[in-house]
């Protein structure tokens, strides 16, 4: 288990928020769009709090034996291992489930009665029945924007947590942020954000998502390899936006106005 | 794509982004006028092309952020041609301090900008500074110019009136020429802002009142909403015979926007239209924009929480079996398929002694919603009718229709898109959005879109209905039955669009719709149009002209599944 805490810069009261519900033996619901500090803000609490942390990238495939468990075929004879979710509980650990509205519905339902007042894991194909630890802690990670009709938490879930709602943070914490991840130099780091701060005022056709902080660390790390400013923010920031000729085009034109 | 098409689309882009909503850019030829906004659209001098105009739609996209050019401000402007430069130029200082966290460096550390001697907290303020006597730096270029008739033009209140053309010809067309003058005051716009001008009662003199904000010929101002739509010309008037009868020929005040044939990938989206009269089309005649809605005062939360109710079960039930296909559903106890997965998993767990899961196939059911429906809400002045008994006017019915069938639409899990649309002139066909496509949620963004709609304007249906059309093509929706719903009071009227020349262009229109495989259904609720002109109208589309909001669910399914056979998949 790592002993160092990831570096991440609270923005409200997130931290304090996470720590009650902690203590308080809740799960959390983290909201916010990509690249805004989700899993790392996940990762540093784990740290801070020192229990090991499991993840689960979840999609439609996943079922309620990946999480709980399944019996596998060795030889001859079937053995049980344990799913993510039954060794987290096992452990006391806190289990992440990032991007839980992409796994379906009847696997999310696995996690309920971990949820609630309950706190228990029932393993039917062992026939047995697991009291989560008061250190284990349940959370799940989505972003709004990807929500469809189709895929949505049913209010059942979504009742069963806490909620703590995450954004791109203000521009004079993004520019630490983004200094202290990368190295680079105030100037650049300003004007990356800047930059970053426009392209997020845009709702256009062919742009469907912005520029994260993500995307913005990833662009001052180019720089500090040594790529230049304009080079750096292609690569970075405006490559993985959209594929669209003529908006990628427009984009880095807007790249020229904003970076000097 | 030609170098200033691109260039015209990376400024819509920046102006998007400094406005914080959708702002398209137009090139213009009018050589008394720097760069210039009407609160929805900038436009930037055409004949300055080799000049980057990158801060002048900067410093624009920021009068329209901070509302610098509301109607009450820009009125008080009107005339006084000595302060608009000095008032442009606090505004802007201002709203660059405000927002300096989106501009790019350069336009901030701007000698002009950083260095302007005055700090204002408002327009307000900004208005007083300019019209007291502080010296002011030199004016920069790239601040542009204030065009307060235009401003005004395009929000003007609605009144239906009986346009007394030859009169309000010469009117319009010496304020147009009076505020263009080289004087630092128009005499004629400070003569006019006295009351007592509008002593006499006069169709002229109310126009030029409302144009003003003031109450003429000492009637009572109208309560909002009042009254029918803005079928008012305005602008060069030019009058001509036709038919035995005097018929005004309209040029719009605003402006003549500079067009090439890939406009279209500007950004600027360009159409024909269909002349009936010589059996030909107009090329390169209709220019369509995308903005957001945008209104001074929003509607009034009583009307908003009335309107916008969640759609009745009624209605969703009349619109579930429409547009079904099928589709694959796994983990079926019956089924056409085997999952490889799950059989394997049922052997698996027979071995190992429990009670495997039966449900390894996968089954075929009618059950997947197939439907993309694009739905149009004419928005122009003519809709703020009231009804007689008073209650909701045509624009609020209408809204209200719209937004039951989107909202339920989308409940069904249907792909729906809803623009409402007007026009002032062929330059100035908007499409406004309300909810695209890529929107996969009904929240509370959306819904205020809809307090920001403002029955204003004139009704090109022709250009908004191939816009349309050419989005839901465009959008890559994926299903195979697409529908165009057009919300409307079935009067097509705009400077150079009236009576059969408007018809019939509405009629081509529908017919290059369907033509590509897209369903067109025309509805109407509560409007004054015959049922058997619209069908004449909306030619072979199908038609629903509803009495009343009953009327409307008892119809609906049946004009729907009509439209729907009109599709390709139909």
């Amino acid at each position: 288990m790592k002993t160092d805490i990831p570096y991440y810069r609270e923005v409200r009261n997130e931290k304090d928020v996470f720590r009650a519900a902690w203590q308080s033996r809740r799960a959390v619901m983290l909201k916010g769009p990509t690249g805004c500090g989700k899993t790392r803000f996940v990762e540093a609490m784990a740290a801070e709090l020192k229990r090991p942390l499991i993840t689960v990238s979840c999609n439609e495939d996943l079922t309620a034996a990946d999480l709980l468990g399944r019996y596998l075929l060795k030889g001859g004879d079937t053995q049980w291992m344990d799913g993510t979710l039954t060794r987290a509980v096992r452990m006391g650990g806190i289990c992440y489930l990032d991007e839980i509205v992409e796994a379906r519905a009847d696997t999310t339902v696995a996690i309920h009665a971990l949820t609630d007042h309950r706190r228990e894991l029932f393993i039917d194909r062992l026939g047995e029945q697991l009291s989560a630890p008061p250190e284990f802690m349940m959370v799940v990670s989505y972003n709004p924007g990807y929500q469809s009709i189709l895929k949505d938490l049913k209010p059942s879930t979504r009742q069963r947590m806490i909620s703590i709602e995450l954004g791109f943070p203000p521009a004079d914490i993004e520019i630490d942020v983004v200094i202290k991840e990368s190295g680079v130099d105030e100037a650049s780091a300003q004007d990356l954000v800047r930059l970053a701060s426009a392209i997020r005022e845009l709702d256009i056709p062919g742009l469907p998502e912005v520029s994260s902080t993500r995307t913005v660390i990833a662009a001052a790390d180019l720089i500090k390899a040594g790529l230049s400013l304009r080079e750096a923010v292609r690569a970075g920031m405006i490559g993985p936006l959209c594929d669209d000729p003529l908006i990628d085009r427009s984009l880095m034109q807007l790249v020229s106005t904003y970076i000097s | 794509m030609t170098d200033a098409e691109f260039t015209q689309h990376f400024y819509s882009l920046i102006a998007g982004a400094v406005a914080g909503r959708s702002v398209p850019v137009h090139w213009h030829d009018d050589k008394n006028y720097k760069a210039y906004t009407d609160n929805s659209c900038i436009y930037v001098p055409a004949f300055e092309f080799s000049r980057m105009h990158a801060f002048d739609v900067i410093a624009q996209a920021l009068l329209i952020r901070v509302g610098a050019l509301k109607r009450e401000q820009v009125r008080q402007l009107l005339g006084k041609r000595n302060i608009h430069n000095r008032y442009l130029y606090a505004e802007i200082v201002r709203a660059t301090r405000l927002h300096a966290g989106i501009l790019p460096r350069a336009f901030c550390e701007n000698a002009a900008i950083k260095h302007f001697p005055f700090t204002t907290d408002s327009s307000g303020q900004s208005y007083s500074l300019a019209g007291s006597k502080e010296h002011f730096p030199a004016f920069p270029e790239f601040l542009g110019t204030l065009r307060c008739l235009l401003v005004l033009n395009n929000s003007l209140p609605d009144e239906v009136s009986t346009p007394e053309l030859k009169l309000q010809k010469k009117v319009t067309a010496v304020l147009t020429e009076d505020e263009q003058g080289d004087s630092e005051e128009s005499i004629i716009l400070k003569l006019l802002s006295k009351k007592q001008i509008f002593a006499a009662k006069g169709r002229v003199a109310d126009f030029i009142a409302k144009l003003l904000g003031i109450t003429g010929g000492g009637k009572p101002q109208k309560k909002p909403g009042s009254g029918g739509g803005v079928e008012l010309p305005m602008g060069n008037v030019s009058m001509g015979k036709r038919k035995g009868k005097f018929v005004g020929q309209l040029s719009d005040l605003s402006v003549e926007v500079v067009v090439t044939k890939d406009s279209n990938e500007a950004g600027s989206h360009i159409y024909p239209e269909w002349d009936y009269s010589k059996r030909k089309y107009r090329a390169d005649w209709v220019v369509v924009d995308e903005v957001d809605p945008w209104r001074e005062n929003a509607e009034s939360v009583a009307i908003m929480s009335e309107i916008l109710q969640p759609p009745s079960m009624t209605l969703k039930r009349k619109l579930a079996g429409v547009g079904l296909s099928f589709e694959t559903h796994r983990n079926q106890a019956d089924g056409e398929d085997y999952i490889l997965d799950r059989v394997v998993n049922y052997f698996v767990d027979c071995r190992s002694g429990t009670t495997p899961n039966e449900g390894v196939y996968a089954h075929n059911m009618k059950t997947r919603r197939d439907l993309a429906v694009m739905l149009l809400l004419d928005i122009s002045g003519s809709t703020a009718e009231m009804e007689e008994s008073g209650g909701l006017s045509i624009h609020h019915k209408q809204m209200q229709l719209a937004y039951h069938l989107m909202t339920a639409l989308h409940g069904l899990g249907d792909q729906v898109s809803l623009y409402a649309f007007h026009s002032w002139g062929r330059t100035m066909v908007r499409l406004v959005r309300m909810k695209a496509f890529k929107e996969r949620c009904i929240d509370s963004r959306i819904r205020n879109r809809f307090a920001m709609l403002e029955p204003v304007g004139f009704t090109r249906t022709g250009g908004a209905m191939r816009h349309a059309a050419r989005k839901l093509q465009e959008e890559e929706t994926g299903v195979p039955y697409q529908l165009l719903i057009t919300i409307t009071d079935g009067f097509s009227y705009d400077h150079g669009y009236e009576g059969e020349y408007g018809e019939e262009d509405t009629k081509k229109a529908i017919e290059e719709i369907r033509y590509q495989g897209i369903g067109c259904l025309c509805i109407t609720i509560g409007s004054n149009q015959q049922e058997e002109k619209l069908k004449n109208i909306f030619g072979k589309a199908s038609t629903l002209a509803a009495r009343d909001y009953d009327d409307f669910i008892h119809n609906i399914r049946p004009a729907l599944l009509r439209a729907v056979r009109q599709t390709r998949a139909g």
